[in-house]
């Protein structure tokens, strides 16, 4: 398997197989080769059972280019000794490829032919049978795909090209993308009542997708409230009602499951009682701003806490940084986003 | 020259009978193509290379009819003359 032999041992196994000298197969298969030389200089051609055709062929001279000094060249016209294997030799090599054969390819397109009928023309209620068929040239041809078809020779690869010769050759193939086309460009061909539908269609249909596209935005502005950003402070005041940032609740839970069971109703049934403008928690923390530190352009795989913790080292004041940025969403921080960085100066917590 | 002449020719040469030279010629033609069954590659020096080549699939076209035909792999033997060889015809 894969291994290379030579003169010698294609004699040793001559001599083997047709049970005769070495020396004498040797001599023999010496004198094979010679002979197909001499056959193709005296008539150039050599055919030989089961193995196949030698032959000379005659090559025109051609132009070329040195490619180091860039100067042409011609390459004379001369001859060339070609191979071509005999059938039974083929067959055999070839053999455990021999199950495959060529298949015909049938693609999506429909042929002139068939696209007369009515399933021609299938989804698209607004194309007329009449339309499909002659209007080839005229639209443009491949709008959506498709890559097609290969020179042999050249590529043996499946890469497949869009070539602009084959592809007009194959213009009559491509009927069913051009019903789909149509559907975007309706043919003034067709008949005045498939027109209008497909018009009143596509009007619906864009209706429809600005309705959705409405409904979504909005979604996203209701939970803020005058369209303010989410968190002021972190204390649960009333103003800020609307927006308590997660870290404010978090801390509310930890400092109520920190007590025992019985204590945790009473602080609870005593918050509930107390006006909301009273509560504030023991770590609540407090700043005001005092002009700006810097501004900071936002980069990839920045989130507002790590930015936060950049300048203040807390992660949990990032909710200043919403605000002092008038942000309507602090979920959305995009990259190249010039962020104001606020000077933060603690004040002291009136409650504790 | 076709192969009863190159098999007469051959016979002379090496002084065989005609019909020893067909069944020797036979033989090495067999073990020839049993050589490149299993991929192996053959050097004459002086002459060439038998090879065998892998040929990938690919899609063909029949130019008047349009039809698209997949082509499936298959090996394909080959022969390269020896630089010798092309020069003497050169």
């Amino acid at each position: 398997m894969d291994a290379k032999l030579n003169h010698s041992d294609l004699s040793a196994l001559l001599a083997k197989h047709a049970d005769i000298s070495v020396a004498k197969s040797e001599l023999f298969s010496k004198t094979f080769f010679e002979l197909i030389i001499e056959g193709l200089e005296q008539e150039g051609i050599v055919k030989i059972n089961g193995l196949g055709t030698f032959k000379m062929i005659d090559v025109a001279s051609r132009s070329s280019v040195n490619v180091n000094t860039g100067e042409k060249f011609e390459i004379k016209g001369h001859k060339k000794l070609t191979f071509i294997p005999a059938d039974t030799l083929k067959d055999k090599v070839n053999k455990p490829f021999a199950i495959f054969e060529p298949v015909e390819i049938i693609d999506e397109y429909t042929d002139d032919a068939e696209c007369n009928d009515d399933e021609c023309a299938s989804d698209d209620v607004y194309i007329n049978e009449a339309e499909s068929t002659n209007s080839v040239t005229d639209s443009n041809i491949i709008e959506n795909e498709q890559p097609v078809v290969i020179s042999p020779e050249q590529q043996n690869d499946i890469t497949t090209e869009s070539l602009p010769d084959t592809i007009s050759q194959q213009e009559n193939k491509t009927e069913n993308l051009q019903s789909e086309a149509q559907e975007k460009a309706p043919h003034s061909e067709g008949s005045r009542k498939n027109h209008k539908y497909a018009i009143i269609s596509l009007l619906t249909l864009a209706v429809l997708l600005l309705c959705g596209a409405i409904y979504y935005s909005n979604k996203n502005t209701f939970p803020v409230s005058d369209g303010k950003p989410t968190a002021d402070k972190l204390s649960v005041d009333t103003q800020q009602q609307s927006g308590e940032s997660s870290d404010t609740v978090n801390n509310q839970q930890q400092v109520i499951e920190d007590e025992p069971e019985s204590y945790k109703f009473k602080l609870i049934d005593q918050l509930a009682q107390q006006p909301l403008s009273v509560i504030t928690l023991k770590d609540t923390l407090l700043y005001s701003a005092d002009g700006q530190i810097t501004t900071h352009r936002v980069g990839a795989d920045e989130t507002l806490t790590k930015i936060s913790h950049i300048y203040y080292n807390d992660k949990r004041l990032w909710p200043y940084i919403v605000k002092y940025n008038n942000m309507s969403d602090h979920n959305r921080l995009a990259i190249g986003m010039e962020l104001i960085i606020p000077k933060l100066k603690p004040v002291d917590n009136p409650q504790r | 020259m076709n192969n009863r002449e190159f098999i007469s020719k051959l016979a002379q040469k090496s002084a065989m009978s005609i019909e020893e030279a067909t069944v020797n010629v036979e033989q090495l033609v067999n073990i020839i193509t049993e050589r490149l069954k299993d991929n192996d590659q053959i050097t004459v020096s002086g002459f060439g290379v038998f090879d065998v080549k892998m040929r990938k699939e690919r899609i063909s076209v029949n130019p008047k009819s349009g039809q698209r035909m997949l082509v499936p792999p298959k090996i394909v033997p080959s022969f390269r003359p020896s630089a010798k060889l092309k020069d003497k015809f050169k």
